[in-house]
């Protein structure tokens, strides 16, 4: 009857505040939106480029058109001399400049290697990985038939006999999980998640806060059932925010849930917990809920970039990776979440399930000794 | 001049000083700092598959074994054993040489080899691809050097006639192409923006809800500046701290003007600012004003340019980083920092600037209309209750 009427009195009491609402079940859907259509086209394309032919030959020309067939980059302008392929870089117009000098032929055709050089932009690196591997991997293939062809010509050996010869190894690249290195599927489901994480702080923290400043909120029943209730409420409207956060993922974006569905809402369940005992002990140590809300603005950013989501945490030193796996519990929850979808399992996946079972153990008792201070400070202390 | 006293002193009262705030940059700067210190992604944990457990693959393996990208942690038995280990994610990368990778190449038919990478992180999967595929052109350049040599060719002609083409590489502005300078600044930039946010996002709607300033238009516009003026140079003082702590101790160089980068963060400022004091101004409570901005703030600095590029942004999403000030900042700022010019700043000071203005001039247009009403409401006389 009790668990009724509680659940009754969240419901007016989110109602009466419906951006809470807003948050917890939109949130995680409009930023898997937004981030969906800033990485809608999944993998860097048509980086504009400059060639300086010094050479002009049709070897040159050959590699040039090499160059050209790429989807990786298009040619933005063709220089004349090598300020000019500089102004262009500097002036940023081009990304990168091949640049073929004036004896690029003459030394091939007189059996001596000869040099392409490849000048890259660094500054973002993802033009620069973009770039130079797509134009490396053009500019080896020339560079092998090349070699087949002259020294074919050389050995007098018919092309096919010597091609195992300088092409002695076929290498075959498999790209797991994400085989089109799509930046969608990378980045989505964390940046997702790290939003959810703020909007559930932000809203189960309002809720505490409001108890603690309303006495008619808790007179009518005991600080632990008072606290599992609304614990559980908002369990409850979370989950459903990770649902239609599931769906969109599913159905707008095409990601790939392949783990079974009771693996992934387990560890959003566990997930959500952990969330929401944090906010309530965290909640009850705050004066005010603006200062809540400021707590969680500065934490967002460090708890996605700790949580060896992008940068791996097997490149951070071992005290970084410790208060990674200490501080951030979105450590437990990226990685696996998003081998859940893309993968169908995750090697962490118990490990993470018992670490943040034990964290919402911890987070709740936390919660309950900090909630009962402050509900005695601020009402037991004035009514003697 | 009394109204920046004021708001300067408030700055440094009570309990925990709103000053304080403006640290969050620094420490945050020395916490992602930390977290980039490797530069480059390394210790890729790899499996090996050695079926054909000759001379070649193990000269093969041992180049893998070199590289300080890849960590050998374990040779596989068998194919089962190797895809197991990249399914739980116990290693990211997996080289398997079939049993006659050795005896093909000997007799002139091509060996072959399987590179399998986990890419659910394609910072480790682009990473692992592009160090295979050098370390894969180098040991078949060996290879081949040496299948010409066994057919009578000499040892320097053969290594020409396997490669004629070589390829030169110059990396501009980041050369060892780590990500402390290409993501550092960024997030020193946006923890800034997000202490820019949580200060002044309630400035005005306190000093709205204290009937604080009125008077004519330019007087009034000319006190909520004084009010914002502190925390824009407490913004200044503390970027600047945070970017001379990176050049300290991590991969962060000054190439540039320190006068530019100071107009163009001076310019950022004003635009940050101008635009939460306008969310400030429609906000009914000062936790809305907190909330509101989080859908345009929070997302500023991956729409920016600074990581995934501009120009593969494509319909709502170029909007959307088109009205962001991070977009106008983070790329010109890193130019400035790493390469010593930026060919967009004056562009980019001009839409910072332009954008500030504007929005300041609509936040206090909406503040006195706001005020207006307060008034009003107040002199209207209470209704008489029935009797």
């Amino acid at each position: 009857m009790y668990l009724i009427y509680m659940l009754q009195r969240e419901l007016k009491e989110l109602l009466h505040d419906p951006s809470r609402a807003l948050l917890l079940l939109g949130a995680a859907s409009a930023y898997m939106l937004l981030f969906g259509a800033l990485y809608e086209p999944g993998v860097i394309k048509s980086v504009p480029i400059v060639i300086l032919d010094e050479d002009h030959s049709a070897l040159s020309r050959e590699a040039i058109q090499s160059l050209e067939d790429s989807e990786s980059f298009y040619v933005n302008s063709y220089a004349a001399s090598e300020e000019e392929m500089l102004t262009e870089l500097q002036e940023k117009n081009v990304y990168m400049a091949i640049h073929i000098p004036a004896d690029f032929s003459a030394k091939i055709s007189h059996n001596e290697h000869s040099s392409i050089l490849m000048i890259v932009n660094s500054s973002n690196i993802m033009y620069a990985n973009t770039t130079s591997s797509a134009c490396q991997d053009v500019l080896n293939e020339f560079s092998d038939k090349l070699a087949i062809n002259k020294t074919a010509l050389t050995l007098n050996i018919s092309e096919s006999r010597l091609s195992p010869r300088i092409t002695p190894v076929h290498y075959e690249y498999r790209v797991l999980n994400n085989s089109t290195q799509s930046y969608s599927l990378f980045f989505c489901i964390g940046l997702a998640m790290t939003a959810f994480q703020l909007c559930m702080y932000m809203t189960f923290s309002a809720s505490i806060q409001y108890a603690l400043k309303n006495k008619a909120e808790i007179i009518t029943l005991p600080v632990i059932p008072f606290l599992l209730i609304k614990f559980l409420f908002y369990l409850l409207l979370s989950l459903f925010g990770f649902t239609i956060f599931y769906f969109f993922a599913a159905k707008t974006f095409f990601m790939p849930a392949k783990a079974p569905v009771w693996q992934i809402y387990l560890l959003a369940c566990l997930f959500i917990t952990t969330i929401l005992s944090l906010s309530s002990w965290l909640a009850a140590l705050f004066a005010s809920h603006t200062s809540c809300v400021r707590a969680g603005l500065i934490y967002v950013v460090p708890s996605f970039i700790f949580s060896g989501y992008t940068w791996p945490l097997e490149s951070v030193s071992p005290a970084i990776h410790i208060i990674s796996m200490l501080l951030f519990p979105l450590t437990w929850v990226l990685n696996p979440m998003r081998d859940l979808f893309l993968s169908g399992s995750s090697g962490s996946f118990y490990l993470s399930c018992t670490v943040l079972l034990i964290l919402t153990a911890t987070n709740l008792l936390l919660g309950f000794f900090a909630f009962r201070h402050k509900y005695q400070k601020n009402f037991l202390c004035s009514f003697h | 001049m009394s109204t920046l006293q004021k708001e300067w002193k408030s700055l440094w009262q009570g309990r925990f000083p709103q000053a304080l705030f403006y640290l969050v940059p620094i420490v945050l700067c020395l916490m992602f700092g930390a977290v980039y210190s490797c530069n480059t992604v390394r210790h890729i944990p790899t499996v090996i598959l050695d079926q054909s457990q000759s001379s070649l693959s193990r000269n093969y393996i041992r180049l893998y074994d070199d590289s300080e990208r890849f960590d050998i942690i374990a040779y596989a038995d068998s194919s089962e054993e190797m895809e197991a280990m990249l399914k739980n994610s116990t290693a990211y990368a997996a080289i398997s040489i079939p049993k006659d990778f050795g005896k093909n190449i000997k007799t002139g038919s091509a060996g072959e080899a399987a590179l399998i990478v986990n890419s659910a992180n394609n910072l480790i999967g682009n990473s692992a691809l592009s160090s295979m595929r050098e370390i894969n052109k180098s040991f078949s350049a060996a290879v081949s050097t040496q299948l010409l040599e066994s057919v009578g060719i000499l040892p320097a002609h053969a290594r020409e006639m396997v490669y004629p083409v070589h390829i030169g590489t110059r990396l501009l502005n980041n050369p060892a192409n780590g990500y402390t300078p290409f993501m550092l600044p960024g997030l020193i930039l946006n923890a800034l923006q997000v202490t820019m946010l949580i200060t002044i996002a309630p400035l005005f709607l306190k000093s709205l809800e204290q009937r604080e300033y009125s008077g004519n238009f330019p007087c009034l516009a000319g006190k909520l500046y004084a009010k914002i003026l502190p925390h824009i140079l407490l913004g200044m003082l503390s970027f600047f701290t945070a970017l001379s702590i990176a050049c300290l101790l991590f991969d962060i160089y000054i190439k540039g003007s320190l006068f530019l980068l100071a107009l163009l963060l001076l310019a950022y400022l004003i635009a940050v600012t101008g635009i939460l004091c306008l969310f400030s101004s429609l906000s009914p409570t000062p936790v809305l004003a907190l909330q509101i901005p989080l859908l345009y703030i929070m997302p500023g600095l991956l729409f920016s340019g600074l990581s995934w590029p501009t120009l593969s942004m494509t319909g709502f999403a170029a909007f959307y980083s088109a009205i962001m000030p991070m977009s106008y900042t983070a790329d010109t700022m890193r130019d400035i920092l790493t390469g010593g010019y930026a060919p967009s700043l004056l562009h980019d000071c001009i839409v910072l600037l332009l954008m500030g203005i504007i929005s300041f001039i609509l936040a206090c247009c909406i503040y006195k209309l706001r005020l207006h009403y307060m008034h009003k409401k107040a002199a209207e006389p209470e209704e008489m209750p029935c009797i």
